[in-house]
Formats: C-alpha cells, structure tokens, sequence
C-alpha cells in the first residue's frame, strides 16, 4: 500500500514540480507568490470539481473526464507557447501551473477515495503523499539549479525545456483523442520498453520530462515533433528580434 | 437533394457502420480483480470493451502497451476503445491496485479468431 502511494504521488506530482522548476527561470515579478496562487487556484479548482466527477465522467459517452484532462493539457499548452512570447507571463504561468496541479488534483482524488477503504490505509496514504512530495520536490530543486547553471551559457535552454513540455502536452491530448476515439492511431512505431520501460523510475522522469512513450504511435510522434519545431521556432524568432 | 445533404448522409453512414462494425467486449473489475484476467480479441480490427467496475471504488484501468488510462468510478462503466492491434499480448492492470487487478489482452490473428469461433458455436 505504501509503496503504491507513494508510485501514485510521485507519478501524478513529478509533471507539475517539473513545470515549476522550467518556469521559474522565466523572468516573473514575485516568483514565489506567484507560485503560491496558482498551487492554490489548482487545488480550489480540483475541490470544485470533486461534488461534479461522477457526472463528469458519464459525459459524452463515459469520455467526459478525458475530455476535462484534454482541456487542461490544452490550457497548459496554450500557456507555454505563449509564454515564449514574454507577455503576460505571470498569467499564463498561473494558467499552466493551476491546471497542471488540477490534472493531478483530480487524479490524486481518485487514487485517495480508492486506498482510503483499505484498513491502515490513511497512514499509508498520508506518508506516501508526504514521500511523493519530497521525491517531488527535490527532483524541482535540482533541475531548477541545473536550468539556472545552464542559463548563464544560453537562454535557448529555456526555450528547449519549455518546447519539450509543450510536446509532452501534444501527446498527451492525442492519447486521449485516441481513447474518446476522436482519433485512430495506428500500429506502434517501435517497442523500446526492452531498454526503458515506462513504469520504471527513469522512465517515469522522462515521461513526465518530455512525454517519453515506449511503444509512440505515428500521430503522437508527428504532433510531438510538430509541437517542439513550432515552439522551438517562436523561441529562436524571439530571442533573435531581442 | 442537395450534393451536400447526400454527402452529410453518406458520411453519416460510414461513420456509423464504422462504430457498429466495432465488437464488443466486457472486463469486469470486482475486489480488484480482472475478469477475464485473460481477454482475447481479434487482431487488425477495431474493437470496444466495456469495463465494468463492481467494485465501490474507483479503478484506473492502465496499460502501457496500449497507451490507454482510463478511469471507471466504483459501481459504474466505461468504454474503451482498441484497435486495430498487432497479434500479441497487451498487459494492462488497475493504476490503484497493481498488485491484484493484473490482465492481457490477447489480440488474436483474425483467421484464427474465426476459426475459434466456429469451434465455440459448434
């Protein structure tokens, strides 16, 4: 039990201490209080939505909850290719990160009303969250003092970290196109779950890194492909008119 | 009729022979338990499968070689769609029981899957 709460934290929160850590080297007034808000604007966001997941999720066929994620990656993706363009950052980074914290708020929700029926679950639950959180946070901490070392040699590595999270988001949505079957995918491109599979640590970090997918499908790999040019094109077009 | 107004039909058509074309099928989650923990289905043919979760709790259907999460509140249904899949197995478990709710999803090739099912009606 145990180790499952704390895989289920780690997994849902990894994405959004990542965000966090990419954002923060963005030139913001008040980082920090910044940050504050739209943690708590993400967490008011998941407990509006809580009286409403049962109806939520028999929308649209029983597709009503992967539409919900899709609108929220498609905010965060909104959020980060704007971004790029330095303008109004300190709303788009609150849009990003609250939706960011609602994806996993929800999922959390879902993963904590399971496990909590369970006998000595709440321990268990408790310190989970408490070592998902601290997995969380200190993977934030390091990547965030690596991209602020990286930083000083070239700001392009910003655009490249926000780019990647960007395509994440991308594949993302098509998964989930996929799955309320707006989309059909076709046969997996390869199979690298020999040399990295994704329930593993690193592949878990990569996942939430860059979208890392073992078995990618044409679609996903094109709008991945597509998402990371596009922003990598808006970064580079505006670091050069700077 | 409008060139138009048959082009709306005929798309309307194929669009709705594409979802009835789709074979269904059921998996059951009940005390956290897949079953059939071993679901065959045919290969290269698109498919649905109606996940049932008997359990209070939610349930979050997962698999890796799928790419497919999806999450099926306690005491309701969900429906997954698949498809068209290689032949081979496809594992997939509950996200917030992985040690109990285990399964595969066999993608059977479509000349052997019909001839299984000739077998099972005979």
């Amino acid at each position: 039990m145990l180790i499952n709460s704390v895989l289920a934290f780690t997994r849902e929160l990894l994405p959004v201490f990542i965000l966090i850590a990419i954002v923060l080297q963005l030139p913001l007034n008040k980082p920090w209080r910044l940050l504050l808000q739209s943690t708590a604007l993400g967490a008011i966001a998941t407990l509006c939505f809580t009286p409403l997941l049962g109806n939520i999720t028999q929308w649209f066929d029983g597709n009503g909850l992967e539409l919900l994620f899709m609108l929220l990656q498609l905010f965060t993706l909104g959020a980060l290719v704007l971004a790029l363009y330095r303008r109004r950052l300190g709303f788009l980074v609150t849009l990003a990160i609250s939706a960011q914290v609602s994806l996993a708020g929800i999922n959390l929700l879902l993963f904590v009303l399971t496990v909590s029926s369970a006998d000595q679950a709440s321990d268990a639950i408790w310190l989970g969250a408490l070592l998902g959180l601290g997995i969380g946070s200190s993977i934030c901490v390091l990547l965030y003092q690596v991209l602020f070392e990286l930083r000083r040699f070239s700001s392009a590595v910003i655009v490249l970290m926000l780019a990647l999270t960007g395509a994440r988001q991308t594949s993302e949505i098509i998964a989930l196109l996929a799955q309320t079957d707006w989309l059909t995918l076709g046969q997996k491109l390869w199979d690298s779950s020999v040399f990295l599979h994704e329930q593993t640590e690193i592949g878990v970090f990569f996942h939430a890194l860059f979208g890392y997918e073992a078995t990618p499908d044409a679609f996903q790999l094109a709008g991945w492909l597509i998402t990371l040019t596009f922003m990598l094109g808006i970064g580079s077009w505006r670091r050069a008119k700077q | 009729m409008t060139l138009v107004v048959r082009c709306f039909l005929l798309l309307l058509s194929v669009l709705s022979c594409t979802v009835l074309a789709r074979q269904e099928f059921e998996l059951v989650l009940k005390d956290h338990l897949f079953t059939p923990a071993r679901l065959k289905v045919p290969a290269e043919q698109k498919i649905k499968i109606r996940l049932i979760n008997a359990d209070p709790t939610p349930e979050e259907f997962e698999s890796f070689a799928l790419n497919r999460e999806k999450v099926v509140l306690g005491g309701a249904e969900a429906v997954l769609y698949l498809g068209p899949l290689k032949p081979g197995e496809y594992e997939f478990f509950g996200d917030f029981n992985p040690d109990s709710a285990k399964g595969v999803i066999i993608a059977v090739p479509l000349s052997q899957w019909h001839a299984e099912q000739r077998e099972n009606v005979n």
